[in-house]
């Protein structure tokens, strides 16, 4: 049993250093939320080192830490939302991309016009063009059919591209 | 560039934080806090207590922990001019559970609390909840909210029938022992969310949460985020717009960053037909109002606080220009508002209005670049006409690391103010002396935790909720749970957090 334990973090370990800095990222984008990316991919971690099944395959592992990812975010993001009813919006840029350099404007214009998209939308196309998942792998992570990733996808595509059109 | 060239260079452009050792051991403290855990029955449902002493107990079966818990916490009124106690006084019983049968998802923490009623003990708790739903389906529709009420200081819960499919979306206004009222949404959009979909609606009730009355609220309005009734028939509301308007260019938060203009409406008729208030004139083409907290200390006298913004149109959204914070005071029950004879310099989240037509706000601001932070603590003793400015001198409010949420007085000088890190601070002198009772830890196996609210009965025992954060991956489940816990937990988890 305490053989098995061990396994289990060395395996949650090693996903770790290979996964960290990218599921910060993706929680931040699908939370809305920048400055809590790195508590939501700690929290989701902790969750694979608890009790999560399957854990002796490290592409399950994987799978099943972008599934935790996208449950933390998402309640994370109707907290915010919540939150942000109640008190003044934090109008100030993202300080990580804290520069005036126009790749960081087109960025951030890119990423506004992606978070005005309907949630099960942008989890799509984060999932897609983030992590570079397959359609099959991005509907395990959300629960849904490829079908539906397929359909979440076009019209996220498609409504992003107006409202970058409506750009001048 | 295409769209999808675009997006792939937004996303991936940014540098990824390094995995450190520090991270790591976050990681790891996470998992050790859950391990000491037991479970017992409550009222309603099988919840996690941390374990204090005892070996941890793991029951497997259809429930698991929950996806969000509250704790209740009950805070003793202070005696006479005695300070604040230090520490909670809180009876043992778990409260109630909500939305956590297997494969189903309910996620969302208890935000609204209103602690006013029949007896000097009565609390209500609005326990909001998001995407209820089969989990293997893509069609989880904004569940309803739970409304529970205690009449026994938080000993015991029960569970409140409200008008089918509603979402709170306001603390309750009760304006005596039995008549209490609330914004709603009815019919929200799945993806929309309430406010931008649905019908808003003024819920009433005459019989302490017995029975509710619906009454539709004009077609424009999203949500009501706050109301304050004088009696039974006469309230007034603050109205958000349906959708708000999108704030440009502040990276991928933006989406959640929606300026909700705000008007004021007025009822005589119990929320049977609604007025449209005069509020101060401003250039309608650039200026907007928002409203967050309305109270009515007296019945023709009532406060409002909020901004007014300067907006202007650039690339894919609207910037703010200027930002100026408003205390606005009604001397004619909420028709026709004014400027009150004072401005705050931050921005105000927490308004009371107590005994003798005393009123107390406080705000903060916080800088992400700024290490310090400013807070503001206004105060009025003529039912909010006039307010003066109130020189925190412990400096303690300054020192919060984030703003005060939320607000409530037992009298004209005890007051109590939580903010969201899970902090708390108490006054007796009206506002310029704070200090902190407590600042609870996370605990019941949470990473995190956050104070939501605090509301003091008529008796003068204040509650406050406590929102824990956590997750159960095991079934995909989750829910809302809400407790009462022991002195002796609340130093465990003090101890160990």
């Amino acid at each position: 049993m305490v053989g098995a334990v061990d396994s289990r973090q060395d395996l949650v370990k090693e996903l770790f250093q290979n996964e960290y800095g990218r599921t910060v990222r993706l929680a931040q984008y699908l939370a809305l939320e920048p400055d809590r990316g790195e508590e939501i991919a700690q929290e989701a971690f902790a969750v694979l080192l608890r009790r999560a099944p399957g854990l002796e395959h490290p592409e399950v592992a994987a799978a099943y830490l972008y599934r935790v990812v996208v449950n933390l975010a998402r309640s994370s993001a109707r907290r915010q939302r919540l939150a942000l009813r109640h008190r003044t919006p934090d109008w100030a840029p993202d300080s990580e991309v804290g520069d005036s350099s126009g790749e960081v404007a087109e960025r951030q214009v890119v990423l506004a016009a992606l978070a005005r998209l309907p949630r099960r939308q942008r989890e799509c196309l984060v999932l897609r063009y983030y992590l570079d998942l397959t359609e099959a792998d991005i509907a395990a992570a959300l629960g849904v059919s490829a079908g539906s990733v397929k359909t979440h996808s076009s019209r996220g595509l498609a409504g992003l591209g107006r409202i970058l059109g409506e750009r001048p | 560039m295409s769209i999808e060239d675009r997006l792939r260079h937004a996303l991936r452009s940014a540098p990824t934080p390094t995995p450190s050792a520090k991270a790591w051991a976050a990681v790891t403290g996470r998992v050790g806090r859950r391990r000491n855990r037991r479970w017992t029955w409550g009222p309603l449902v099988l919840v996690p207590i941390l374990g204090v002493g005892g070996a941890a107990l793991e029951l497997s079966g259809a429930l698991t922990p929950a996806g969000h818990s509250t704790q209740v916490s009950v805070v003793p009124s202070p005696a006479g001019k005695s300070p604040w106690p230090q520490d909670w006084s809180v009876p043992s019983q778990t409260v109630w559970a909500h939305g956590s049968p297997p494969n189903y998802l309910a996620f969302g923490p208890a935000t609204n609390l209103t602690c006013a009623g029949v007896r000097r003990t009565d609390c209500y708790v609005v326990v909001q909840t998001y995407g209820m739903g089969p989990k293997a389906t893509s069609t989880a529709a904004p569940a309803p909210s739970a409304l529970y009420r205690s009449t026994d200081t938080g000993s015991t819960w029960r569970k409140l029938s409200l008008p089918e499919g509603a979402w709170v979306s306001s603390p309750l206004a009760c304006s005596g022992p039995t008549h209490c009222a609330a914004g709603a949404v009815i019919g929200a959009d799945p993806n929309g969310g309430p406010g931008q979909s649905g019908r808003a609606v003024l819920l009433s009730t005459n019989d302490a949460g017995g029975h509710w009355s619906t009454h539709v609220l004009p077609a424009e309005v999203g949500l009501v985020p706050d109301l304050a009734c004088s009696s039974a028939s006469r309230c007034v509301a603050l109205a958000w717009g349906r959708h708000g308007t999108e704030i440009a260019g502040v990276g991928p938060e933006s989406g959640a960053n929606r300026f909700f203009e705000t008007t004021v409406l007025t009822t005589v008729d119990g929320g049977r037909t609604w007025r449209r208030a005069h509020l101060p004139s401003i250039s309608a083409a650039s200026e907007h109002y928002y409203f967050s907290s309305v109270a009515c200390p007296r019945a023709q006298s009532c406060v409002a606080i909020g901004q007014r913004a300067t907006m202007t149109e650039q690339n894919a959204g609207y910037v703010i220009k200027a930002i100026t914070h408003l205390i606005l005071h009604s001397a004619n029950g909420g028709r026709s508002w004014r400027s009150a004879s004072s401005s705050p310099t931050t921005a105000l989240y927490g308004l009371s209005c107590g005994a003798q037509q005393s009123c107390l706000a406080v705000g903060q601001e916080i800088s992400r670049t700024a290490p310090s932070s400013s807070t503001t603590v206004m105060a009025s003793r003529d039912a909010g006409r006039t307010w003066v400015a109130v020189r925190d001198s412990s400096a303690l409010l300054s020192g919060f690391g984030s703003p005060p949420v939320s607000l409530s007085c037992a009298s004209s000088s005890d007051c109590l103010v939580v903010a969201s890190d899970g902090e708390m601070a108490a006054t007796s002198d009206g506002g310029r002396d704070w200090r902190v009772i407590r600042s609870l830890p996370p605990a019941g196996g949470s990473s995190r935790s956050s104070l939501t609210a605090v509301s003091c009965a008529p008796s003068g025992k204040c509650f406050a909720l406590q929102d824990l954060y956590s997750y159960s991956p095991a079934t995909g489940s989750g829910g809302t749970v809400a407790r009462v816990i022991s002195d002796s937990t609340i130093r465990s988890a003090s101890a160990s957090g």
